[in-house]
């Protein structure tokens, strides 16, 4: 799979799937999120003002990716913000940690293309898998 | 899933028609981030919410005690346990009481296009002609919190219980552990938050047509025909082998529909049956429906719930390229007014299968029977 922006969706009758590479988990964890926060608005009109730091636990790599993106669901509806950039420092493996920062601004009605609210990150099934050059998971969002 | 009905007439509605849906968009917040200004729920208000449901609404201010009347078990289940409804999840649902939310939620206007059954649609207040209101949403942010937290729950669970999962969503334990006993708990205290929620959008609806109409609300005589769950599973009394069984009754992609007669039929529909509210695509029509003594014995009280999808929302957007779906709405003489702009593709009217066929496979299988067809003059999305 060689996708230019780390990620492509895929069809999935109700909702929408999103097939993700990163050479490292890290930026596996990433694209998903790019993948999630593309499918809510444009993000190229959403500035990086406010970083907000994140940090989940998982009971395996896919659940951590789960935990992770439900986090920024979690801050999206909460804080009223939209997030356009994402950097994960770790992802630890033995400990089933992630640590980052996602960087956005308040949702602005008038400047930022709107697209969906995204219900759900799901485990329907999810595949996170170590290939021969990168990471990839497959994953489904509930819209 | 939520029925108004109104005095007002299509063609009292017509000419004014932007400025219902105009009225509509300013007053219940749609789409990403929707939440209220006008109030926020405080963390004891959240509580009442959970445990309280509709009524909660109407003590405070949102509405009638007589809608109660026409809400699935009062807008209130019995068993809710709030305290069992996470911070987060509770966090998540306290500014977003009173707003639509996106994808297949909306709030329509429509006008009685046809009768199939004029006693019933009598007992239902539905005339022809006469214009009433959908509104379709639920539990919100709340509610996907509440799933997401008890997958975590029931992850373990399935572990614990040997149950070999095919898929780690479909992670679950047994209706009668523990676990599920507290999922139980907290569903029924996001679908309060779910009746609370469309009390308070009905709310709304009546001060926009009363803003736009200049009328009081005894004039525009905007009264509840139904609300009732879908995607629910509830503990329920049917006949099995003859003998009256507690059975967990799973509706998803279902509806309820309780046949004339039953004690959770309300008063005014007990001898056609409980309203059964099935929703079409945003271009074509929806209908109203009454639940039949075969459902009882055959669905155990259920009916479909929708149309369902003919294409993927990529499908959707891939067919509504080029295209303006709002023009060719207006072009059919409905006005969509949507928050985000590809919630209106994913959803246009070719994406859904045609509900007629659906709602005839029910009402000949005997299910449920057809009363009325509701034909959209106005919708806002997410």
């Amino acid at each position: 799979m060689s996708v230019p922006r780390g990620y492509e969706y895929f069809e999935h009758t109700a909702d929408v799937g999103a097939l993700v590479r990163g050479v490292t988990l890290p930026r596996l964890f990433e694209n998903a999120s790019k993948a999630m926060f593309d499918l809510v608005c444009d993000r190229r009109a959403v500035r990086p003002r406010r970083a907000v730091r994140i940090a989940v636990n998982g009971s395996s790599l896919e659940d951590l990716l789960v935990r992770w993106l439900s986090e920024l669901l979690f801050r999206l509806e909460t804080d009223d913000m939209l997030f356009s950039t994402f950097s994960v420092d770790r992802v630890d493996r033995a400990l089933l940690r992630a640590r980052g920062t996602a960087r956005g601004e308040s949702i602005d009605r008038t400047r930022h293309a709107l697209r969906r609210e995204v219900k759900a990150v799901t485990y329907h099934q999810i595949r996170l898998v170590r290939g021969r050059s990168a990471w990839r998971v497959r994953i489904v969002f509930d819209v | 899933m939520r029925l108004l009905r109104s005095g007002l007439s299509a063609t009292d509605a017509e000419e004014r028609l932007r400025d219902i849906v105009e009225a509509l968009f300013r007053s219940i917040p749609t789409g990403v981030g929707s939440h209220r200004k006008d109030f926020r729920l405080d963390a004891h208000g959240i509580e009442r919410v959970l445990r309280d449901g509709a009524p909660w609404a109407v003590k405070n201010g949102f509405g009638e005690a007589d809608d109660l009347l026409h809400i699935e078990e009062g807008g209130r289940l019995e068993g809710a346990r709030p305290e069992l409804v996470s911070d987060r999840a509770k966090e998540r649902g306290r500014p977003q009481l009173g707003t639509l939310g996106s994808g297949n939620h909306f709030t329509e206007v429509q006008r009685v296009a046809e009768i199939y059954d004029e006693t019933a649609a009598r007992a239902l207040g539905l005339e022809k002609e006469a214009i009433t209101v959908s509104i379709h949403t639920g539990s919100r942010g709340l509610g996907y919190q509440v799933c997401d937290d008890f997958l975590q729950v029931m992850l373990k669970a399935a572990r614990r219980y040997g149950i070999d999962l095919r898929d780690p969503q479909l992670c679950c334990a047994p209706v009668q552990s523990e676990e599920g006993a507290r999922y139980i708990g907290a569903m029924y205290a996001a679908a309060n938050f779910a009746f609370a929620n469309r009390q308070l959008i009905t709310h709304f609806v009546r001060q926009a047509f009363q803003e736009v109409f200049r009328k009081g609300p005894r004039e525009l005589g905007l009264e509840v025909v139904y609300d009732v769950c879908h995607n629910i599973a509830k503990v329920e009394t049917h006949r099995v082998g003859g003998k009256d069984t507690r059975l967990c009754v799973h509706r998803k992609g279902a509806t309820r529909a309780f046949p004339p007669g039953h004690a959770q039929t309300p008063e005014a529909y007990r001898d056609v049956g409980q309203p059964v509210l099935i929703p079409g695509d945003m271009g074509r029509y929806s209908y109203v429906l009454v639940g039949t003594e075969r459902a009882y014995e055959e669905t155990f009280g259920s009916t479909c719930h929708g149309a369902g999808r003919r294409m993927s929302r990529a499908a959707a957007r891939k067919a509504a390229r080029g295209r303006s779906i709002v023009r060719e709405m207006a072009d059919r003489g409905i006005l969509v007014r949507a928050d985000g702009y590809a919630t209106i593709a994913e959803e246009m009217p070719e994406a859904y299968k045609d509900v007629a066929e659906v709602v005839d496979v029910v009402h000949r299988a005997g299910i449920s029977r057809k009363v009325a067809r509701l034909v959209p003059l106005a919708v806002i999305k997410g």
